[in-house]
């Protein structure tokens, strides 16, 4: 491969991890800390995507253009909707608008569905509550085809990206690059905040409730508003991701990007990288989404230039066997889970004058370990 | 023409009871929602292929042409038997390799239903390769025989195959749950299984054999699926179970998850339910896509307002109810 | 005379064609110790269960501290401060000792998700709270633990850590079901000493199943029997100790 060739494939994979990273940063929220089957995680994300289409075509031009906007599916809808994909050409900022405009709406579009299809089967056992989600989920997908007025049905629709162009003159570098890096930027935030949300009270409370519920109500946990709060987090951020999805990585929407195969591809970066811990949610994103490139570039050759059309379908294995081998092998995942962080170890520490090992950096973790070692084999 | 439709949905709902009653049986000793089940759906349809050009010496099968020969006659219901112990092998299979072990180290429901996910997975991908490899992908509808025409009803080879292998399933269920040493220790195991094993049956035995026969009924309902509606939609062949996997979630959940002959009227009742619905969406002009929104509210509604499901109705009093709303002498109060 | 401070009435709970607690009436009064015993399976951990919520009761009434609790949710339960341990250990296993404790105090401010990600809005709180939680770890000797993660403890440390949480709670009176199984008899009276100056010190009122007599009966004011879910005798511990009718389902099994 030439090195252009080898450039843009990283460039294009670190684009695909980061995507992937919010999402299963958010997954990690329902599945990892407040052990809840999300199944239905493709919904949510369309949420976002849904905003997208309707900002990009119903809600931006007025708002952000000044003309007038259109519906999808109705006759002539292509060539207006070209003439507001120039005009977004012409204004960088209002493709910044549209993302904007996208994650708000798509945040809380996916928190109220959230609400919705969690409200009543949040009392059920894990695998209701599992198939709920997921049939809940196929109705949206359904939805999204049937009603063409929401992201054009089954027809793929072109999205107008943010445009990185001004900043990445300003830097002499590529757009793709700056495209990384914003992915990225928006990874570090989604992780700032899981981690200050979870190191808390509240995620001492999802642990409670995930690990022993029966405990946790006669404790005073209420379990389906605790299950309800995840949830609505963790949709909220999918529906963000979503909009990001498609706006800032894809450029176009479809009602067939939601299929609960995503849905199970960021449950298999979970499981991967490490179940309760957020840093271990973007290991196993990036871990999978290396394999899933890899194979998508085997896979495609095959295909293209061999015939063997099953090269089209390499990543149902890739993803397979990790969530087998994950719950196989390592439960816990790559990145196991940590203690919860608070104020309360400063408190420990003080009162008793020792420190958890836990709670040491990593280095005094490792020398003490050492120590432990030589000390075994000595004695 | 109604009565055309209403056989058809008969059919229809006798083929998403073989597959969901196969879900409800291990489901009943095993207590997984395996996920992977649609994709033992898909393997009975390939499986149907694959005997298919068997029969032909495997000449000139690949692509459309297996379709000539894939016309579903009479003559081809022998074909079911190694279809069951096709799909049967698979689901035993993917239990002992995957699921027992995982259940003896104490792992969660909730892990177990995740895992399977991944054998869904790794499942459908086997099935892409074999498709790929004949060029199966994409075909269409497989013709049916027309054996009798009864006042205008015309009776095909699929429907009354779907028909027939409804009853032999429950006729052989039946049988086997009650006259056979194993199909006891399965009830046994169902109710009790700390008990079950203290009592000296072989857990382990007694759910391999559950889930050989769900996955064997489960790949009979999937070929028969296919004989009767084609491919589902216009997507590869090998997702028709996946396409088939949440109504057989609502036929169990509605027939009260683990039973079996609950298992079988919700499966019926959907049937008719989803077609109609679908017919009337056509008749509108609507996508009769929408028509899954039958099962999916059916399993809502069940899931929050009767979590037993259809088997969790108390039958003898419903029975009696009934009896004295019809004689006028009570309402439903009291 | 102190008031009750729980009252049972009439209550009865089935499970199929179990009658696992069969008309059970009693009172518990105000800074009472008052045990409860009865044979293996009597019911005693199910009449705890039903008052405590985590059953629904089939009939009969349960009011506490003047307010009818019947077929609450155990976390308003828990809220009015009525709080129970478990015979079978429930600890949440993925947290340490110290924190299973901290978990359980009240009205924390940063368990509400909008405020979670704000530290200083509950960082007060959260400290003094640690504090207390310590206190609590050290008053049932578990201080060494601590910072181990629940899951690695013995079983009697186990039922240590039930117990603090449920003192951690703040409640006013405490369901405790068998608090000293397990544990060896010294600490076993040493607990049942400590449970006796939790109420001189905080007015704590307790309901307490345990096995072995010979410890419970040198620390309650009151007894109730029970026997197939029903209450067969009630009285002082040196009363019911000479009842005939007790000795004899003792005996009889
Ligand atoms: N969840 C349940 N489902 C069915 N039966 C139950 C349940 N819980 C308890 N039982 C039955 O109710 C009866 C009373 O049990 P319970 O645990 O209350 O007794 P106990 O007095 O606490 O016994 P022990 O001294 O052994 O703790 C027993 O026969 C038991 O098998
Ligand atoms: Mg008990």
């Amino acid at each position: 491969m030439p090195v252009g060739g080898v450039v843009s494939f990283i460039l294009a994979y670190l684009s695909v991890a980061a995507v992937y990273s919010l999402l299963s940063i958010s997954m990690n929220i329902e599945y990892g800390w407040a052990g809840i089957p999300n199944f239905g995680k493709a919904a949510f994300i369309a949420a976002g995507g849904a905003a997208a289409a309707i900002v990009a075509a119903q809600l931006g031009p007025p708002l952000l253009l000044g003309v007038k906007g259109v519906v999808p599916g109705g006759l002539g809808f292509f060539a207006k909707y070209n003439a507001l994909l120039n005009a977004y050409a012409a204004h960088p900022a209002a493709t910044w608008g549209v993302l904007v405009l996208s994650c708000i709406i798509g945040g809380v579009i996916a928190m109220i569905l959230g609400v919705l299809f969690t409200f009543p089967a949040v009392r059920l056992r894990e695998d209701y509550l599992a198939i709920a989600l997921l049939m809940a989920a196929q109705l949206v997908w359904i939805v999204l085809r049937v009603d063409k007025q929401i992201m054009g049905g089954t027809f793929s629709m072109v999205l107008p990206s943010p445009d990185f162009t001004p900043v990445a003159r300003l830097l002499h570098v590529p757009d793709t690059v700056v495209k990384v890096l914003f992915l990225w930027g928006l990874v570090a935030v989604f992780l700032y905040y899981s981690e200050k949300l979870m190191n808390s009270p509240f995620g001492r409370k999802l642990r409670a409730v995930r690990d022993d519920e029966i405990a946790a109500e006669a404790l005073g946990k209420n379990v389906p508003v605790s299950r309800l709060q995840a949830m609505m987090i963790g949709s909220f951020l999918a529906g963000v991701a979503g909009a990001i999805y498609v706006l800032v990585h894809l450029a176009s929407v479809n009602p067939d990007y939601f299929l609960p195969d995503i849905t199970f591809m960021i449950l298999a970066m979970v499981l991967v990288g490490g179940v309760g811990n957020n840093w271990g949610a973007i290991a196993g994103a990036m871990l999978l989404a290396l394999m899933d490139r890899v194979g998508y570039i085997i896979g495609s050759r095959l295909a293209t230039e061999y015939g063997m059309l099953w090269g089209g379908y390499l990543y149902y294995i890739v993803y397979g066997l990790a969530i087998i081998i994950a719950i196989a092998f390592r439960p816990q995942g790559l990145v196991p889970e940590k203690p919860v962080k608070t104020p309360a170890w400063r408190v420990y520490i003080e009162e008793t004058g020792e420190t958890p090992r836990f709670l040491k950096p990593i280095w005094a973790r490792l020398r003490s370990l050492r120590a432990r070692r030589k000390g075994k084999k000595e004695g | 023409m109604a009565l055309q439709f209403w056989l058809y949905s008969f059919a229809w709902g006798a083929a998403l009871a073989l597959m969901a009653s196969g879900l409800a049986l291990y489901y009943s000793v095993s207590k997984v929602a395996n996920f992977a089940h649609g994709e033992y759906v898909s393997v009975g349809v390939i499986a149907y292929l694959i005997l298919v050009a068997l029969l032909h010496g495997f000449k000139n099968i690949t692509g459309f042409n297996i379709v000539e020969p894939a016309r579903f006659t009479v003559d081809k219901l022998p074909l079911l038997l190694p279809i069951f112990i096709i799909g049967g092998l698979v689901s035993a299979a993917t239990f002992a390799a995957v699921f027992w072990p995982l259940m003896k180290r104490g792992s969660s429901p909730l892990q177990l239903m995740v895992v399977s996910i991944g054998l869904m997975f790794v499942l459908r991908f086997i099935l892409y390769f074999i498709a790929s490899a004949f060029d199966w992908l994409t075909l269409p509808t497989p013709e049916s025989s027309v054996i009798a025409t009864i006042g205008g009803v015309q009776v095909t080879a699929g429907i009354l195959g779907s028909l027939l292998l409804a009853l032999i399933a429950t006729i052989f269920v039946a049988w086997f749950t009650r006259g056979t040493m194993i199909g006891v220790s399965m009830r046994a195991v169902a109710d009790n299984p700390g008990l079950a094993e203290a009592s000296g049956i072989n857990v382990f035995l007694v759910q391999l054999v559950a889930w050989f026969i769900g996955g064997g009924l489960a790949a009979v309902g999937g070929a028969l699926m296919f004989i009767l509606t084609g491919p589902p939609g216009e997507r590869p062949i090998v997702e028709l179970g996946w396409m088939d996997l949440l109504p057989i979630f609502a036929a169990t959940v509605l027939g009260g998850l683990g039973s079996f002959y609950g298992t079988l009227v919700a499966s019926f009742i959907l049937g008719l339910a989803f077609n109609e619905v679908s017919a009337i969406l056509l008749n509108y002009g609507l996508d009769p896509s929408l028509a899954l929104a039958v099962p999916f509210g059916v399993t809502l509604a069940v899931l929050l307002f009767m979590p037993e499901g259809l088997a969790g109705l108390n039958w003898g009093r419903l029975y009696r109810r009934l009896k004295e709303v019809f004689r006028g002498a009570g309402g439903w109060g009291s | 005379m102190p008031r009750d401070i729980l009252v049972v009435e009439d209550l009865h709970k089935y499970f199929g064609g179990i009658r696992a607690v069969d008309g059970v009436s009693l009172r518990i009064p105000e800074r009472g110790i008052v045990g409860l015993i009865g044979p293996n399976g009597s019911g005693k951990s199910t009449l705890f269960n039903t008052i405590a919520g985590r059953y629904k009761p089939d009939r009969g009434r349960v009011i506490f501290d003047g307010v009818d609790i019947t077929g609450w949710k155990p976390h308003r339960i828990y809220k009015l401060g009525l709080v129970r341990t478990f015979q079978n250990p429930r600890l949440w296993l993925s947290l340490t000792v110290f924190e299973n404790v901290l978990t359980s105090g009240r009205d924390q401010r940063g368990e509400s998700p909008l405020r979670a990600p704000l530290h200083r809005l509950w960082a007060g709180q959260e400290m003094e709270y640690a504090r207390k939680a310590l206190d609590w770890v050290r008053f049932v000797q578990l201080g060494r633990v601590a910072a181990s993660l629940s899951s690695d403890i013995s079983g009697g440390q186990m039922k240590l850590t039930e117990l603090a949480r449920a003192l951690m709670s703040r409640a006013k009176m405490l369901l405790l079901d068998e608090p000293a199984a397990g544990v060896n008899p010294t600490l076993a009276h040493q607990i049942f000493q400590n449970i006796a100056r939790l109420r001189e010190e905080y007015g704590l009122t307790f309901f307490i199943i345990e096995h072995r007599l010979e410890i419970l009966f040198d620390y309650v004011d009151y007894v109730y029997v029970m026997h197939r879910g029903r209450v067969i005798a009630e009285g002082k511990p040196e009363e019911v100790a000479e009842n005939p009718v007790v000795i004899d389902v003792y005996l009889g099994g």
